[in-house]
C-alpha cells in the first residue's frame, strides 16, 4: 500500500469521546452541515500536530513545563445541525506530553486552555469565508485534514499503554490522484508524502516504562504475594506498563484501571538500566530518601494519569456518571506502604489543586499500590468544602472510601 | 561529618553522571532520527520515500493475524489482519508494536508476525 494510497487522517466527528478531555468549545455557524465538513477537510493547519512548546497553551498548574517532551495535540471536532439551518460545532482538545522527570516520567494528557480550540474554530471561519467568496485557498503544507474522511470514527480506544498511540501526523496530499497531477503538481504531491513519512519516523514512540514477561505460563497476580489470586497467565514476551517495583514484586497495569502484580524475576525490565538500580537502591533504604519536610506525601506520590470516563463503581451518587479518574501511584522505588495520613493529605492537595471539567459528575482518585483503594467524591460535596461549608471531616464522610479505612477516617 | 559530605558528593557527581548519559542517549537517538528522515545527497525523491516507508510500514506475514487492544497476548482481540495487510508503525518497543491499519484501527501486533516491506 502507498502511503499516498489512502491512509486515513484520523479526524473524529464523533459523539463519543473515549479520551480524557476538556470542556469542548463551540461556535454557531449560519453554513449547513455539509459545508462545515467540506471546509474541515482543507483546513489550512489541521487538526493536529506537533506543538513547539506547551506554555500557552494548556492551563497552569502545578506541573513543571519544562520536565515535558514532545508536546503533541489532536483536536476532535463534531458538527450537528442547529435550529435555522445552521451548524455548531463543538472542538475538544487533547494535549499529550512526555514526561522527563524520572519519577513520574511517561506520556500525559495536559489540560488544553482553549487557545487551540478556539484557533481552530477562527481558522474554519476564515475558510468559510474565503470560500463563499470564491477564493481558492485549498490547503497548505501542513493541513492534515486535505484527504480525511468526515465519517470516519476512531473506533477503538487506543491501547492502555502510558505512551498512547500518536495519532497519524500531518501529511496533507498522500490521497491526491496521480493522474489529476502535472509534473510539478506531482512534485509537490511526493514533497509532501516525503514531509509526512519523515514526520511519523519523528513522532515514532520507544516507550521504556515496559517489562516484559520472560516465560510462557507467568502468573499475574492481584496482590504481591504468592498466594495471591492468579488474575491470568501471561505469555513470554508480554509487555505491561510499570507502575512500580521493588527487588521482589513488579506492579503492573494490564488495561484501563485493572492492575497486577509479577515477580521481579520472571520478567525483564526494558527500562535503562540506570533506573532500576536507582529505584531499587532507594527501596532499600526508603526512609532515608524521603524529604524530612511537610511534603512527604507530594514525595510518596504521584499523578500517573489523568482521564474522563464513566465512575467504575456502584456507588450511587456517581453510578453511571462521568467523572474525572485520576491514578496515582507511589513514587518509584520507595517500596513502603504508606499510611493513610500520607493519602489523605496527597487526596485533599488533588482536590484543592485539580480541576473538574463541567461535564464531570465528580473526581475518583486510585491509588494503585499494594495498600492502594479509591477515594471519590461529587463535585457537589467538592465545591461545599472548597467554599468554606463543609469542614474536611464532613467532607471525607460525604466520599465514597474503598477500602473504608484507606484514609484512617472510619467512615 | 567528613564521611557524609564525602558520600554527598559522590551522589552528587554520580547524579550528574547519570544526567550526562541520559542527555547522550537522548542525542544519540536524535541524531539516528534526522540520520533516518535526511536525504542522502544521491538519493531521489521516490528513492528517499520508499526507504522512508521501508522504516515506518510493514507487512502482516500471515493470515488470521490478531491485533490487540495491549501488548500481550491475553488481551482482546480487536481485529484480525488478513496476510499482507499494510500498518504503520507507530509506538516501537523489544516485542510489539503499536500500529495503525489502512483504515485508521490503531492496535498491537507481536513484532514477529509483521515482515519488513519487500
Amino acid at each position: 500500500m502507498s502511503a499516498r494510497g489512502g491512509w486515513t487522517i484520523t479526524i473524529l466527528f464523533v459523539s463519543m469521546v473515549c479520551w480524557a478531555q476538556n470542556s469542548p468549545q463551540q461556535r454557531l455557524f449560519s453554513e449547513p452541515v455539509s459545508k462545515i465538513q467540506a471546509a474541515l477537510k482543507n483546513l489550512p493547519g489541521g487538526t493536529s500536530g506537533s506543538l513547539p512548546v506547551l506554555d500557552g497553551f494548556v492551563v497552569a498548574g502545578a506541573r513543571k513545563l519544562d520536565d515535558y517532551r514532545r508536546p503533541y495535540y489532536q483536536c476532535s471536532v463534531r458538527i450537528t445541525p442547529a435550529r435555522s439551518s445552521g451548524s455548531l460545532v463543538a472542538v475538544t482538545t487533547k494535549i499529550t506530553a512526555w514526561n522527563s522527570d524520572p519519577a513520574h516520567s511517561g506520556y500525559e494528557v495536559l489540560q488544553s486552555n482553549g487557545r487551540l480550540e478556539s484557533d481552530l474554530l477562527d481558522r474554519l471561519q476564515e475558510r468559510l469565508a474565503s470560500t463563499s467568496a470564491g477564493k481558492t485557498t485549498i490547503g497548505t503544507a501542513t493541513s492534515s485534514l486535505a484527504h480525511a474522511e468526515p465519517t470516519h470514527a476512531l473506533s477503538s480506544p487506543a491501547p492502555d499503554i502510558s505512551a498512547p498511540i500518536p495519532q497519524f501526523p500531518n501529511a496533507s496530499g498522500m490521497n491526491t490522484p496521480p493522474a489529476s497531477r502535472n509534473t510539478s503538481d506531482q512534485d509537490a504531491g511526493l514533497e509532501q508524502e516525503a514531509r509526512g513519512l519523515e514526520q511519523l519516523v519523528e513522532n515514532q514512540s520507544h516507550p521504556k516504562n515496559l517489562i516484559a514477561v520472560k516465560q510462557d505460563q507467568t502468573p499475574v497476580l492481584q496482590d504481591p504475594s504468592s498466594n495471591a489470586k492468579v488474575l491470568f497467565l501471561a505469555s513470554a514476551e508480554d509487555e505491561f506498563e510499570v507502575l512500580d517495583f521493588n527487588p521482589e514484586w513488579v506492579h503492573v497495569r494490564i488495561s484501563g484501571l485493572s492492575r497486577g502484580w509479577l515477580r521481579r524475576a520472571r520478567v525483564e525490565m526494558l527500562d535503562g538500566p540506570e533506573r532500576v538500580a536507582d529505584a531499587q537502591k532507594l527501596a532499600a533504604a526508603p526512609e532515608q530518601s524521603l524529604p524530612k519536610t511537610g511534603s512527604v506525601s507530594s514525595a510518596l506520590f504521584s499523578v500517573s494519569s489523568e482521564e474522563e470516563g464513566s465512575f467504575p463503581g456502584d456507588w450511587a451518587p456517581l453510578k453511571g456518571k462521568s467523572v474525572k479518574i485520576i491514578s496515582i501511584q507511589q513514587t518509584v522505588g520507595t517500596g513502603r506502604i504508606t499510611s493513610p495520613q500520607d493519602k489523605m493529605h496527597f487526596v485533599e492537595d488533588l482536590f484543592k489543586k485539580d480541576g473538574i471539567s463541567k461535564s464531570a459528575a465528580g473526581m475518583v482518585l486510585i491509588f494503585d499500590a499494594e495498600d492502594g483503594g479509591m477515594v471519590a467524591a461529587t463535585q457537589a460535596v467538592l465545591d461545599q468544602w472548597k467554599n468554606g461549608v463543609l469542614t474536611e471531616q464532613a467532607l471525607w464522610k460525604q466520599c465514597y472510601l474503598d477500602p473504608p479505612e484507606i484514609l484512617g477516617t472510619n467512615n | 561529618m567528613q564521611l557524609k559530605k564525602t558520600a554527598a558528593t559522590q551522589e552528587e557527581q554520580r547524579h550528574q553522571q547519570q544526567l550526562a548519559a541520559q542527555e547522550l542517549e537522548q542525542k544519540r537517538k536524535q541524531q539516528q532520527i534526522e540520520k533516518v528522515v535526511a536525504r542522502g545527497p544521491d538519493e531521489t525523491l521516490q528513492q528517499h520515500i520508499d526507504r522512508l516507508r521501508h522504516d515506518v510500514e510493514r507487512l502482516v506475514k500471515s493470515p488470521g493475524s490478531q491485533l490487540k487492544s495491549a501488548p500481550f497476548k491475553s488481551a482482546s482481540s480487536l481485529q484480525a489482519l488478513p496476510a499482507g495487510t499494510h500498518v504503520v508503525i507507530l509506538i516501537s518497543t523489544s516485542y510489539w508494536y503499536g500500529v495503525e491499519t489502512q483504515n485508521g484501527q490503531h492496535g498491537w501486533i507481536h513484532r514477529s508476525q509483521l515482515e519488513q516491506l519487500p
